[in-house]
């Protein structure tokens, strides 16, 4: 994010003009010399999406693991080692999404001043060309190039090397250390757009996978729908790629997963093979239950395969490896996640007749309606906002600093109900509101088996410092159903906002909750502004309670709260019990 | 009203003499006074059809008592052949003696002291001070220097903050402050209000929380109360008259009479009855130009209001009037030019001329123009006081850009939508015979529409027969009747949608 920024505008205007970049990218790509993966050669074929294709049109179904190591030598022996095993094991393994290390998304130059991650490093040429040859498996370069900083260079090297499926376009909203440019980190991204435009015509496919970017955090499968249109209008109609959308990860109701995978296909006029469907990444128990997690596994790629058996898409299919919660998977859980999906296709071939499509297609059309009134909400809404609705660049970055929550605020197409978290009654509800939800009910049942507080009379301001907005829902909502009279200002709301309003309600407590490094900061602001009025409520704060102190980045800053006499609270069930001692056992108001 | 190219309409209305239209020989017209700081107008309605059968003004006699100059403008009508004005309903508005002078005394400026200034501003008020909690240790000496005929006595939501307002109360009291209150805090305080108030011998009246929670502001109940308190009090301790009759006559103050006409043109003046049914204006704005101050009154849809001043603590009301007291026509025409400079309305040459033009008026306010110079000049001012005192009625976009996400705030009304545009006040009833056509074209044009949320291309509608305090006065008691004077009068202009 550029800051200081221009105030009162979303977009800069001395912007460069998107299309002169998309065609910047297909002059760059022209002059790098095409190579066909092992992959592709070994069947026949041109490239990976026409080897897809051919799977989908015959009923083959591929499937797809994600995995990286350290380097390129420590993936690709494993690789090779996995894939040996399923000649044994009787599993196939076609693809494999690369895992870097954040680090790749930045400039070679800053790649070795940032903190290390877990993930992969590409050190060398060499390594990019391996990854195309040494194994006969289509990699994927997904993670940390479209929308990061290294977008051409990474673009450059996966093209060099003959990647079939290059993204990923849903990581336009990512930041990365070291860099703060977000206009030169989006023209970096359409320039790459344009590199892999330019080799449409040689199978080479623009990727998304949704779920790392807004969708994982939207309320309303319909809002998810409309920004995968959106992204559709940017790589296809602007740019001119070949775009494919995989999904699956926060998807944990088959009905809901099935649905909106065919969904997505509507959408997909091209008929371009998505790369994979994703395993649910959401539903396993904390607890370290690998057989119950394998069950779960089974259960979700099993629907997968029915929809791919009746209704092909060519996307591949992923089975979550049973300690993907815990740990990165070892090879054996990896071998593992392939037998359950070889396993699930083979169930699914021989029960596909008991299959009844109706209410999952009956539900794809509900998503498919939203999810265009939404697009198109979302475009008008842009063009008001000034933003050239031709101009791909203007487009990633305009939706990119308005941010994902705030957009389906502004653009969600439900009824209005305050009862939920954005404003309005999502249309097809996702799974992370369901859960968000059901979270609400888990903390005050849970509060009523320990006898529950009666906080009747007790007044509470709730706000948040920032955009987020799930704790302060929950926060609201279980106090009120606690009994007290909540007066809820929602998110972006300022210090001294804040205090106004302790002070007109004459508020016990005020709870505020911060996720954005700030949390000292934001303490002594609020309390400064309370005590200017001669007030003092109880504060509380909640949220991540970090900032950055002198030596150390990002600290905890809850005893430094707590001195200061504000009460940090790790969860809601510890704020109730500071509410029950401090208005209920002890006295009713501090006023 | 005449509308874009009606240039060739004839004047209804010759001051100093009365006039007459359309020949109806009618009995007891019902008659609407507006007794202004200047000038003292008169509207006869036919009590049937609701048709403008005659009007009239005198300057106002507030040097010996208004209900001279009101005799005056009744002959004029009687002399121009409406015989029987004055005999059936008369009814009044008044802005004389200074109009109706409210301080706000509130807890939170941003809070209920914003929501009681929105009221007061709605209720046809000028606030002359606001005392806030933060300013609380002077409040009797404040509201004394102010010259108030109303306070409006506001602070915590229901069931929030009772210490302020009870505190203020007591200071009231004490301090034998004068004019009457209007109590619309928090009701849980009323009773200790009421009693410290009681205790002062101070009159005082009780109306709802102008904020009885947050993100609600109680326009109408207070609004009715602080009418009230006009009738009863205000215009009887401004001593205007010595007669009994004003005080039957006057009813509201005029800003508030000319508010429910601009309810009355937004809202629609369809009649499921009868054939002559209108559409009405949908969401307008009215710009009223005077020689001291430009007020501005807008009707948004709710929709449009909910999202104005969206995440604002205190939402705005579907109908909201502001008041810009430098811009005006004589006594404030040089920050009027200044301001528009500011805003590079004006430039150079053109500037300068009308800088000139600014400060003769300012010299002597009482001035009427000889000249077509000094008549064009006129009307040059006005058009800049209608683009300025706009712009500061309309609201502002920002974006916050923020690592989490864009942070939209919005500051005032939305007024984009708006395409019609009413403009009344002296100027435009003096110059009801030039061609208006444009008179705003281009006005908007070099406004940062990303930020400034300024209408585009507006129609405009000039009130030059000066009816709608008069059908607004006429609305509170009958409705329909004001439907009809409206629609008898204007109705051909709103129905034309092609300008």
């Amino acid at each position: 994010m550029t800051d200081p920024f221009e105030p009162g505008t979303l977009l800069p205007d001395d912007l460069p003009n998107g299309m002169d970049l998309v065609r910047a990218g297909r002059e760059r790509a022209e002059r790098i010399p095409e190579v066909q993966l092992r992959y592709a050669r070994e069947r026949g074929v041109a490239s990976d999406r026409a080897y897809k294709e051919r799977c989908r049109d015959s009923g083959v179904l591929t499937t797809y693991i994600n995995l990286g190591y350290k380097t390129w030598a420590e993936t690709r022996d494993v690789l090779r080692s996995v894939q040996a095993r399923g000649r044994a094991l009787g599993y196939g393994l076609d693809r494999v999404s690369l895992i870097p290390d954040r680090r790749m998304g930045l400039p070679p130059d800053l790649r070795e001043r940032a903190l290390a991650e877990t993930g992969l490093m590409m050190y060398t040429p060499q390594d990019w060309a391996g990854a195309g040859q040494d194994v006969d498996i289509a990699p994927i370069w997904n993670d940390h190039n479209l929308g990061s900083p290294a977008a051409v260079v990474n673009t450059e090297a996966a093209l060099s090397a003959g990647f079939g499926y290059v993204g990923n376009m849903a990581q336009h909203n990512y930041g990365y250390p070291l860099w703060d440019d977000d206009v030169t980190q989006m023209a970096r991204t359409v320039e790459a757009m344009g590199m892999i435009a330019q080799r449409k015509a040689s199978g080479t496919v623009l990727e998304a996978y949704i779920e790392d970017g807004y969708c994982a955090g939207f309320h309303d499968l319909a809002t998810s729908l409309g920004w995968c249109m959106f992204h559709r209008h940017v790589v296809e109609d602007l740019v001119g790629a070949a775009h494919s959308q995989s999904y699956g990860s926060t998807f944990q109701d088959p009905l809901l997963k099935q649905a909106f995978g065919l969904a997505l296909q509507e959408i997909n006029v091209h008929g371009v093979p998505p790369s994979f469907t994703h395993g649910d990444t959401n539903s396993f128990s904390p607890d370290g239950d690998f057989d119950r997690n394998a069950a779960i596994v089974f259960n979700d790629v099993y629907y997968t395969a029915l929809r791919e058996l009746s209704f092909p898409s060519g996307g591949a299919l992923h089975a979550t490896p049973v300690s993907e919660a815990l740990r990165i998977p070892t090879e054996d859980e990896l071998v593992q996640s392939l037998v359950i999906a070889s396993e699930a296709v083979n169930r699914a071939r021989s029960t596909i007749s008991l299959m009844d499509w109706r209410p999952v297609l009956e539900l794809r059309d509900t998503i498919l309606a939203g999810g265009k009134r939404f697009f198109a909400k979302l475009m008008a809404g842009l063009q008001a906002l000034g933003v050239d609705t031709a101009d791909p660049l203007q487009l990633i970055l305009a939706t990119r600093r308005i941010g994902g929550s705030r957009m389906e605020e502004l653009f969600g197409v439900g009824e209005p109900d305050s009862s939920y978290p954005r404003g309005f009654t999502p249309v097809v509800p996702t799974d992370t509101v369901r859960r968000l939800m059901s979270n609400v009910n888990v903390v005050l049942r849970d509060l009523r088996e320990r006898g529950a507080p009666d906080l009747s009379g007790l007044r509470v301001v709730t706000a948040s410092g920032d955009i987020h907005e799930y704790g302060l829902f929950v926060v609201s909502k279980v106090l009120s159903d606690l009994g007290a009279k909540v007066v809820d200002l929602g998110t972006s709301m300022s210090s001294p906002d804040i205090a106004k309003v302790a002070v007109e309600t004459a508020a016990d407590v005020v709870a505020v909750s911060t996720y954005n490094g700030m949390a000292l900061s934001l303490g002594r602001q609020l309390l400064d502004e309370l005590h200017r009025r001669n007030v003092a409520p109880a504060v509380y704060l909640g949220g991540r309670l970090n900032e950055d102190l002198e030596g150390e980045s990002s600290a905890d800053v809850s005893a430094q709260l707590e001195q200061l006499g504000i009460t940090a609270c790790p969860t809601l069930q510890v704020m109730v019990q500071g509410l029950r001692e401090r208005f209920v056992t002890g006295p009713v108001s501090t006023r | 009203m005449s509308g874009l190219g009606l240039g060739s309409e004839r004047r209804v209305l010759d001051a100093p003499g009365g006039s007459r239209p359309g020949g109806a020989d009618l009995i007891s017209p019902d008659l609407l006074v507006d007794f202004g700081s200047t000038f003292t107008k008169l509207t006869a309605v036919a009590p049937g059809s609701g048709a403008l059968v005659g009007s009239a003004q005198h300057r106002t006699t507030v040097e010996s008592d208004l209900m001279d100059g009101f005799g005056a403008a009744l002959r004029q009508l009687q002399a121009a052949g409406v015989a029987a004005a004055g005999a059936g309903t008369v009814l009044g508005c008044s802005s004389a003696g200074g109009g109706l002078r409210v301080a706000i005394i509130g807890l939170e400026r941003d809070l209920t002291a914003e929501a009681a200034k929105q009221v007061a501003l709605n209720s046809g008020g000028r606030i002359v001070t606001i005392v806030t909690r933060a300013a609380s240790g002077s409040l009797v000496p404040q509201v004394a220097r102010s010259a108030a005929d109303l306070i409006l006595l506001v602070g915590g939501t229901d069931g929030g903050d009772e210490a302020f307002v009870v505190e203020a109360a007591r200071s009231l009291a004490s301090g034998g402050v004068g004019p009457p209150v209007v109590f619309a805090g928090n009701t849980s305080a009323r009773a200790q209000v009421a009693a410290a108030l009681d205790g002062g011998r101070v009159v005082w009246r009780s109306a709802p929380n102008v904020l009885p929670e947050i993100g609600r502001v109680e326009v109408d109940g207070v609004q009715s109360v602080i009418r009230e308190a006009f009738i009863e009090h205000v215009i009887k301790g401004k001593r205007l008259s010595a007669s009994d009759r004003f005080r039957q006559i006057v009813a509201l103050p005029t800003p508030d009479a000319v508010l429910e006409a601009v309810k009355l043109m937004a809202a629609g003046l369809a009649s499921p009855a009868g054939p002559e049914g209108l559409a009405g204006a949908g969401e307008i704005l009215v710009v009223d130009v005077g020689g001291a101050t430009t007020d501005v009154y807008s009707c948004l849809s709710a929709g449009n209001a909910a999202s104005s001043r969206s995440g604002s603590l205190v939402p705005a009301a579907p109908v909201a009037r502001t008041v810009e007291a430098d811009l005006g026509l004589r006594w404030s025409a040089e920050s009027l030019v200044a301001a528009a400079r500011e805003l590079r309305l004006v430039t150079g040459a053109e500037a300068d001329r009308l800088a000139d033009a600014a400060l003769q008026r300012v010299a002597d306010p009482g001035l009427v123009p000889q000249t077509p110079d000094q008549a064009h000049d006129d009307l040059a001012l006005a058009r800049l006081a209608v683009v300025v005192a706009i712009s500061r009625h309309a609201g502002r976009d920002r974006v916050v850009l923020t690592s989490a996400g864009a942070d939209f705030r919005r500051t005032g009304r939305d007024v984009r939508g708006i395409r019609t545009v009413v403009l009344t006040g002296g100027v435009f009833r003096a110059n009801a015979g030039s061609d208006l056509h444009g008179f705003l074209n281009g006005a908007f044009d070099h406004f940062d529409r990303r930020r400034e949320l300024v209408p585009a291309q507006v129609r405009v509608i000039v009130d030059s027969r000066y009816i709608l305090a008069a059908a607004g006065l006429l609305s509170a008691r009958s409705p329909e009747r004001a439907r009809r004077l409206v629609l008898t009068t204007y109705g051909e202009f709103l129905r034309r949608t092609d300008d």
